[in-house]
C-alpha cells in the first residue's frame, strides 16, 4: 500500500514538473473543431500561424505579424527651429520604434495559467472561439498578439497593445502577412470590392488585381479584399476592422505607414524578419510582378492612434477579419 | 533687387533647413504597368461581403500580465495539441551552438572586441514544406550577433557546430537583445543627469531609428542607438528617459520624462 502511495505521489510530482515544459514548447500542432493549423514563435515574427486548414482544405501557407511600427507625434519647442517642421521634429522625442515579438520577449500570462502560450476556447453569442495568444513586453510596451477562430471559419488576428515608451501621442502600425495557398495549388486571384463599382466582368463592384500593388482604404466605398483560388472558387475575405472599444475601426493611415493593404507575389526569400526599418516601408514590388492565378501573399497594416492621456494601463485593440468564403 | 533676392535665398535656407531635413519617403510604387488580365474562366464574385460576428473584449485594465479577455465567454472544450519538437532549439543547444560561434575565427575577426549575441533560429526548408516533417532536415541555424565595434549585424550560419558561413548584415538592426538592453541601462544609470534618481525604478529598453538629415542627420543616426526608459517595475509609465548609442557607447541624451500631455 504503501508502494502504490510513493508511486502516486512520484507520478504526481513528474506531472507537477512536466506541466511548465510542456508550456515552453515554441511550436505545436492543433486541432481544434474543423480548424488545424501549428503555431510558432520564432524568426522575429510573433505568433505565427502555419498550414492552416479549414474543414480539411489548405487556406494559409502562413499568417504572421513581422512588425509593429511606432511612430511618436513630434514636439515643438519654440526656440529651437530645428522641432518646427523636419528633422527631430518628424521623430518626436522617442523612436521611431520596429518592435517584433520573440520568445525571448514573452512573459508568463498570469490569467492564463501563467503560460507563455494561451490557448482557451469560448462561446460567445453562441458562436465557438478558439484563442491563440502570446504575452510580450519590449521596452515598456505591453502587447498581446493573438488570433481567434471561430468555428463556423472566421479568423481575427488581433493586437492589443498598452504602456507608453514617452509621454506624447503616438501610433502603432501593425504589419499582418497573410501567406495564401487556397487549395494548395499557387493558382490564387486578389480581387478588391466597391461599393457602386463598375462591373468588369466579375460582378459589380469587383476588380482583380493583376500585379504587385498597395492599396488603401476608403471609407466612402467600403473597400473588402477577397483572395479565391481560381480552381474551385474557394476564397477568404479581407474585411477592415471594425475597431473593439474605445476604438472605431483600424485607423487611418498616415505619412508615416502610408497604405492599407498590399499584395505581393509569394517569394521564399522575402518570408523573413522585417528587413526595411522603423522608417522604411514596406517593399517587395521593384520587379512589379503578376499576380493572377499565383501563389500570392496579401498584408494587412493597422493603425493605432495611443493618446497619452489615456496612460499606460488602458489596453486597445485592432485588427482586420478574415472569413473563409465557400 | 539684389537685397531681394538674397532676402528670398535666406528664407529658403531657413524653410530649408526646417522642413527638409527629414529624407524619410513613403511607398515608393507602382513600379510598372499594369498586366491585362488573363484568360481565366471568370467565376462569379459573391454579390455582398459577408457579415462578421459580434465579438468583443472585456474593458478590464488590470497591472501586471493579465491578457484582455473576451466579453461574456464561457470557458468551452479544449483543443488537441502536440508539440512540434522539430522546430524547437533548447536554451542548451544554443549555448553549444553560440561556444561553437564565437571561437570561431573568422566570426571572432567581423565581431571585433566589443559586440552583443542577439538570437538563435532554426533555418526552415527553402520553399513551402510541410512544417513537421521537414524543418529539422536542413539542420541549419543561424546566429545573429551585433558588433558595436564595426557598427554591423553579424549572421552565422552553422550546421551542426560547425561553421559554414559568416557575413555581415549592412544596414539591417536586428531587434534589441539582452546585452543591449543591460548594457544601454548601465550607461544610462551612469550618466550625470540620471545618478542617483533611477536606482528605485527598473530599466527598460527599445531599439531606436534616429533620423537622416539633408544637412545634418540625428545623434546616432546609423548606429546601435536605444531608448532606454525608468519606471516603476511593468507599469509602462516612464519616469525617465536616456538615448543611448552602444556603437559609440556612451548616453547622447537623457532627463526626466516631464507629464503625458
Amino acid at each position: 500500500m504503501k508502494r502504490i502511495w510513493s508511486f502516486g505521489w512520484f507520478m504526481l510530482a513528474v506531472l507537477a514538473w512536466s506541466g511548465p515544459a510542456v508550456a515552453e514548447t515554441q511550436s505545436e500542432h492543433v486541432d481544434w473543431g474543423r480548424w488545424s493549423f501549428d503555431w510558432e514563435v520564432r524568426d522575429n515574427t510573433g505568433l505565427a500561424l502555419r498550414n492552416v486548414k479549414f474543414a480539411d482544405e489548405l487556406i494559409l501557407n502562413k499568417a504572421s505579424m513581422p512588425v509593429v511600427r511606432v511612430k511618436y507625434v513630434k514636439e515643438m519647442v519654440w526656440w529651437n527651429p530645428f522641432t518646427w517642421f523636419g528633422s527631430r521634429a518628424e521623430s518626436g522625442r522617442c523612436g521611431p520604434f520596429q518592435d517584433r515579438l520573440r520568445w525571448q520577449d514573452l512573459v508568463p500570462i498570469m490569467n492564463c495559467g501563467d503560460q507563455k502560450v494561451c490557448m482557451e476556447s469560448s462561446t460567445q453569442h453562441n458562436v465557438k472561439w478558439l484563442e491563440l495568444g502570446i504575452y510580450a513586453r519590449i521596452g515598456e510596451y505591453h502587447l498581446y498578439q493573438a488570433w481567434h477562430l471561430s468555428d463556423d471559419g472566421e479568423l481575427r488576428p488581433v493586437l492589443h497593445s498598452r504602456g507608453l515608451s514617452c509621454n506624447t501621442n503616438h501610433d502603432h502600425h501593425p504589419y499582418w502577412r497573410f501567406d495564401f495557398d487556397i487549395n494548395g495549388n499557387g493558382m490564387d486571384q486578389v480581387f478588391v470590392h466597391e461599393d457602386g463599382g463598375a462591373d468588369r466582368g466579375w460582378g459589380p463592384g469587383w476588380r482583380k488585381y493583376s500585379n504587385e500593388r498597395n492599396d488603401v482604404k476608403i471609407s466612402g466605398l467600403n473597400k473588402t479584399w477577397l483572395v479565391r483560388d481560381q480552381m474551385n472558387g474557394h476564397g477568404v475575405w479581407i474585411l477592415p476592422g471594425t475597431g473593439y472599444v474605445p476604438l472605431k475601426d483600424d485607423g487611418e493611415r498616415d505619412k508615416f505607414a502610408d497604405f492599407d493593404v498590399a499584395i505581393r507575389r509569394a517569394n521564399a526569400s522575402e518570408d523573413v524578419p522585417w528587413a526595411f526599418g522603423a522608417r522604411g516601408q514596406l517593399g517587395y514590388d521593384e520587379d512589379n510582378q503578376g499576380v493572377q492565378e499565383q501563389d500570392v501573399v496579401f498584408w494587412y497594416v493597422a493603425h493605432l492612434p495611443h493618446m497619452a492621456a489615456l496612460g499606460p494601463t488602458k489596453w486597445l485593440t485592432l485588427g482586420p477579419i478574415l472569413r473563409v468564403q465557400r | 533687387m539684389s537685397s531681394r533676392i538674397t532676402m528670398r535665398s535666406v528664407l529658403l535656407v531657413v524653410i530649408g533647413l526646417g522642413y527638409g531635413c527629414s529624407l524619410d519617403a513613403g511607398s515608393r510604387g507602382p513600379f510598372g504597368p499594369e498586366d491585362p488580365e488573363t484568360a481565366a474562366q471568370k467565376i462569379a464574385l459573391p454579390e455582398k461581403p459577408p457579415v462578421p460576428h459580434v465579438f468583443q473584449f472585456a474593458g478590464e485594465d488590470i497591472a501586471g500580465h493579465h491578457k484582455p479577455k473576451m466579453a461574456g465567454t464561457i470557458q468551452d472544450a479544449r483543443a488537441k495539441r502536440a508539440t512540434n519538437a522539430s522546430a524547437l532549439l533548447t536554451a542548451e543547444e544554443v549555448v553549444t551552438l553560440r561556444k561553437a560561434a564565437e571561437s570561431d575565427r573568422r566570426v571572432a575577426a567581423l565581431l571585433g572586441s566589443r559586440w552583443a549575441f542577439i538570437d538563435a533560429d532554426r533555418i526552415p526548408p527553402e520553399g513551402k514544406v510541410t512544417f513537421g516533417c521537414c524543418r529539422q532536415t536542413t539542420g541549419l541555424v543561424r546566429l545573429v550577433y551585433y558588433s558595436y565595434s564595426q557598427n554591423v549585424a553579424v549572421e552565422v550560419r552553422l550546421k551542426e557546430t560547425g561553421v559554414l558561413n559568416v557575413a555581415r548584415l549592412e544596414g539591417y538592426q536586428p531587434p534589441e537583445g539582452r546585452q543591449d538592453v543591460q548594457r544601454g541601462i548601465e550607461l544610462a544609470k551612469a550618466d550625470p543627469r540620471l545618478a542617483g534618481k533611477v536606482d528605485q525604478l527598473q530599466g527598460h529598453g527599445l531599439l531606436m531609428q534616429p533620423d537622416r538629415g539633408f544637412f545634418r542627420n540625428d545623434p546616432g543616426y546609423a548606429h546601435r542607438t536605444i531608448w532606454i526608459t525608468f519606471s516603476k517595475g511593468q507599469e509602462g509609465d516612464p519616469k525617465y528617459w536616456a538615448v543611448v548609442d552602444l556603437t559609440e557607447d556612451k548616453v547622447l541624451e537623457a532627463g526626466e520624462e516631464p507629464p503625458r500631455s
